[in-house]
């Protein structure tokens, strides 16, 4: 069953394509990477799957409803219910503490924290709750945003290089974490630059000059299948 | 490399700029045109006067001047010279050397110049410029504050890359004198048309008297003037302070990590948008010191223009005494008026003799022995026989313990009669203006009475409504017309309120680019976090509901900083109106909580308003 369906996405900045009709489908429980160089489009793909940037042109639905039909209203309802986002620059609050911002997500959708502890604890997060964003290091801010993204349990995480920031020990932690999520059904799409972070990936996009290229999928043996 | 850096702080920060540029015209334009009317009107004034009474500055007594050096012109008439000074503004000076014994100085003129002990005008008009220039400065200062506050950032940067404070400096400098020179040459040309529309309307009302548009390039310069010192005081001033900081701080923000007690209680009784509001307004202070000063500033000084508005309007409706009577006709002796009323077909009248005797009393026998004052003047006419008829008691106002009191009876409405004996006069009450057709015989220490049993000059009084076709009355009739006397009055009101309301609405607009400048400022540095907790699923109307509560913190606060001031305000401004023009008892309280919710709905406007300014954008936009 696909979750995840995208139409002829198009999104162009002044006459660059950042996007250009890009059409996919992603089935309920894949983990999929998003690899390309950078200014590829593999942040916008991101950004408009969640309906925090608008396209120029083409369709996204999720679970069969189109976000861009739906209005501010419902679609920020259905963001706080559906996704889990990761930023690339953790975009944490500045005015909120450690727990304050990983929390904000339940504080906005009234839902109960059941998951903090073992979110913290995997994160590492138990001795930095009461620091405040700027505080911490990137790595830190890293695991804050994670942390954030998966608070609420969403159906849907999509992380812009998640790993970036951290270090290779606390990167498997990070993964292992996700890889629990995506077998408790959860779709997860990463972008990512780590080749070695491929291997968790049930499926590859790679994506050039705003265009998918490559769809590895049915991996064997630890290999990807065209 | 310089420019570049200028051009693009403007481009970059275009709702900023515009707003500034708005409050800077404002505030300019407010002084050119308070400058504009008043060089206008006073050179209207002088020239009425020179007309009128005549263009010297002193007159001596004798014909013989012996230093004439300093002396533009000498007229002389009836053995006495009128002296025009080259100088007016040392008239005094100048005259004092000629003087040998008494002269008397056309002080009409020379307050005019500014140079009287008595230049009422001129006072006015710098306690009005003042208050402009100082609201206008601490306006334009809190949009220069969040301006250095959003490029702090940008300054820090360019800091840390090299450039040295002197040139970063000389970059901000250069920015705001750039917007504020365009700003005022706009809002002088702006000036021009405004103040002769406003005269337009004042002279289309007043027509008695003609007020010529009067401008010098002088007030430009006063403007710019004006506009520099607001830059460097609030503008580099602050600058040189915060480029003392911490580098790192200013690029990367400073928030106090403050635990929070009361987050649940908040969480359960005001939502998220509740807590999220009280987060931010607890940790960051300083993001919401700036929008503070202005709020709690621009209530204060809201508050205390529209209660001398209020107060003044209530003052001049009061002061005003309409008579209720279309015109009046004296005629010496004794004359019968019935066939003038026919042919004019005029039933509403009041017709009667009148003598009068003017007599010194000490003042001290009438009135309230207490309360006495040198302006006081009672006047008492014949009506009937046997009978006295107090008609006209009192010349407008008597000052009462220093207090101006106006009696305000309808010349119709309400007839006293009195018996003329010792005690009466000691027990006259004082009512009504005096009408026109009398004015002369009351004079300061006189009380004007007729007693029957004296000789006196006896005329007969017509007082009516409706129309006489005067063209064919007698030569020896005297008429005052009462309706265009009161449609002057009415006019001269007018023009007090429509240059009063122009003043309220140039302030009101101040208020309202200050608020406005400084919450999209403000909500711009946080685009960050608005796209953050949008893409989080707040709605429009969880932000709605945030800011909502964000400015009952930032109000509440101001609010309480502001309360004294504008008690004490209002206080003031009630008494030291009320020691000029009568206002009898007014709940001053009343309006204090009146105005105060307008201004707080002002405020919640301009805040809702420059909210909608940053909504526009996608969360990603927000984001970048």
């Amino acid at each position: 069953m696909n979750i995840i369906e995208i139409k002829n996405l198009t999104k162009k900045y002044d006459n660059t394509f950042a996007l250009n009709n890009v059409s996919l489908r992603i089935k309920k429980g894949e983990f999929v990477m998003i690899v390309g160089k950078s200014g590829s489009g593999k942040s916008t793909l991101l950004h408009l799957l969640c309906g925090i940037d608008e396209p120029t042109d083409g369709i996204v639905k999720i679970n069969n409803t189109n976000i861009f039909e739906l209005n501010n209203k419902d679609l920020a309802f259905f963001r706080r219910e559906n996704i889990g986002l990761v930023f690339q620059s953790y975009n944490l609050l500045p005015a909120l503490t450690v727990k304050e911002n990983i929390l904000l997500p339940t504080y906005i959708s009234g839902r109960k924290k059941d998951n903090l502890k073992d979110i913290i604890s995997i994160l590492s997060l138990e001795d930095k709750l009461d620091s405040m964003p700027y505080e911490l290091s990137g790595g830190g801010k890293q695991r804050v945003a994670i942390a954030r993204a998966l608070i609420n349990d969403p159906k849907i995480i999509l992380a812009d290089e998640p790993t970036g920031n951290l270090d290779s020990k606390s990167s498997i932690e990070i993964m292992e974490y996700l890889k629990k999520c995506n077998k408790r059904g959860k779709t997860i799409l990463m972008v990512t630059h780590d080749n070695e972070l491929l291997k968790y990936a049930t499926r590859i996009i790679k994506i050039r000059d705003g265009k998918v290229v490559e769809s590895k999928y049915e991996k064997k043996n630890n290999k990807f299948k065209y | 490399m310089k420019r570049k850096i200028i051009s693009s702080s403007i481009k970059e920060n275009k709702h900023l700029t515009i707003i500034t540029m708005l409050s800077i015209g404002i505030s300019s334009t407010l002084i050119f045109v308070t400058l504009m009317v008043f060089s206008s009107l006073r050179n209207t004034l002088i020239s009425e006067v020179k007309d009128n009474i005549g263009d010297y500055h002193v007159i001596v007594n004798r014909t013989y001047i012996k230093d004439t050096s300093k002396i533009d012109k000498i007229e002389i008439k009836n053995n006495k010279s009128y002296i025009t000074f080259t100088n007016p503004s040392k008239a005094y000076k100048y005259g004092e050397k000629i003087c040998e014994e008494n002269c008397t100085y056309n002080k009409a003129l020379l307050s005019l110049y500014g140079i009287s002990p008595n230049n009422f005008l001129i006072k006015i008009i710098f306690v009005i410029l003042s208050i402009i220039s100082l609201f206008s400065f601490i306006v334009i200062k809190n949009i220069f504050d969040i301006q250095n506050k959003l490029n702090l950032k940008r300054y820090s940067i360019l800091n840390s890359l090299g450039m040295t404070k002197g040139e970063i400096i000389k970059i901000s400098f250069l920015e705001s004198l750039i917007i504020s020179l365009i700003s005022v040459l706009i809002s002088f040309g702006f000036s021009v048309f405004i103040t002769k529309l406003l005269l337009n309307v004042l002279n289309n009302k007043l027509q008695v008297i003609t007020i010529s548009f009067d401008i010098y390039i002088s007030f430009l310069l006063i403007g710019l003037l004006f506009i520099l010192s607001v830059i460097i005081c609030a503008k580099v001033l602050p600058l040189l302070k915060l480029s003392r900081k911490n580098l790192i701080k200013n690029i990367e923000g400073n928030f106090k990590n403050i635990k929070l007690k009361y987050k649940k209680q908040i969480l359960n009784l005001l939502g998220v948008e509740g807590l999220m509001a009280y987060i931010s307004y607890r940790r960051n202070k300083k993001r919401y010191k700036v929008i503070t000063r202005c709020i709690w500033i621009s209530l204060s000084l809201f508050i205390s223009f529209y209660l001398i508005f209020t107060y003044s309007e209530k003052a001049i409706d009061k002061y005003v005494t309409k008579p209720n009577y279309d015109g009046e006709i004296i005629v010496n002796g004794m004359y019968d008026f019935k066939d003038l009323l026919k042919k004019n077909n005029i039933n509403d009248y009041m017709s009667f003799e009148m003598c009068l005797y003017k007599t010194k009393i000490d003042k001290k026998s009438y009135i309230n022995k207490d309360n006495y004052h040198d302006l006081i003047n009672v006047m008492v006419v014949n009506y009937d026989k046997g009978n006295t008829f107090v008609l006209n008691r009192i010349n407008e106002n008597i000052l009462r313990n220093e207090k101006l009191i106006h009696y305000n009876e309808k010349l119709f409405s309400k007839n006293i009669n009195v018996n003329l004996d010792e005690k009466t006069i000691e027990n006259i009450k004082l009512n009504e203006r005096i009408p026109s057709y009398l004015e002369n015989y009351t004079t300061s220490n006189n009380v004007v009475i007729n007693v029957p049993d004296f000789d006196c000059e006896k005329s007969s009084v017509l007082l009516y409504k409706g129309k006489i076709d005067t063209s064919k009355i007698e030569a020896n009739f005297e008429y005052f017309d009462a309706k265009k006397s009161l449609k002057i009055i009415g006019a001269i009101c007018f023009g007090i309120k429509i240059l009063m309301f122009s003043f309220m609405i140039f302030i009101l607009l101040l208020v309202f680019t200050g608020i406005i400048s400084i919450s999209v400022s403000n909500l711009n540095i946080r685009k960050n976090e608005i796209g953050i907790l949008k893409s989080f699923g707040f709605t429009d109307f969880n932000f709605f509901k945030m800011l909502f509560f964000e400015s009952i913190f930032v109000c509440f606060s101001a609010f309480v900083i502001s309360i004294v001031l504008i008690m004490l305000i209002s206080s003031f401004i009630y008494y030291s109106v009320n020691l000029v023009m009568n206002l009898g008892n007014i709940n001053i309280y009343f309006y204090f909580f009146k105005f105060l919710i307008y201004a707080l709905f002002l405020v919640f406007l301009s805040l809702l308003f420059s909210f909608y300014f940053v909504n526009q954008k996608t969360i990603i936009t927000n984001q970048n």
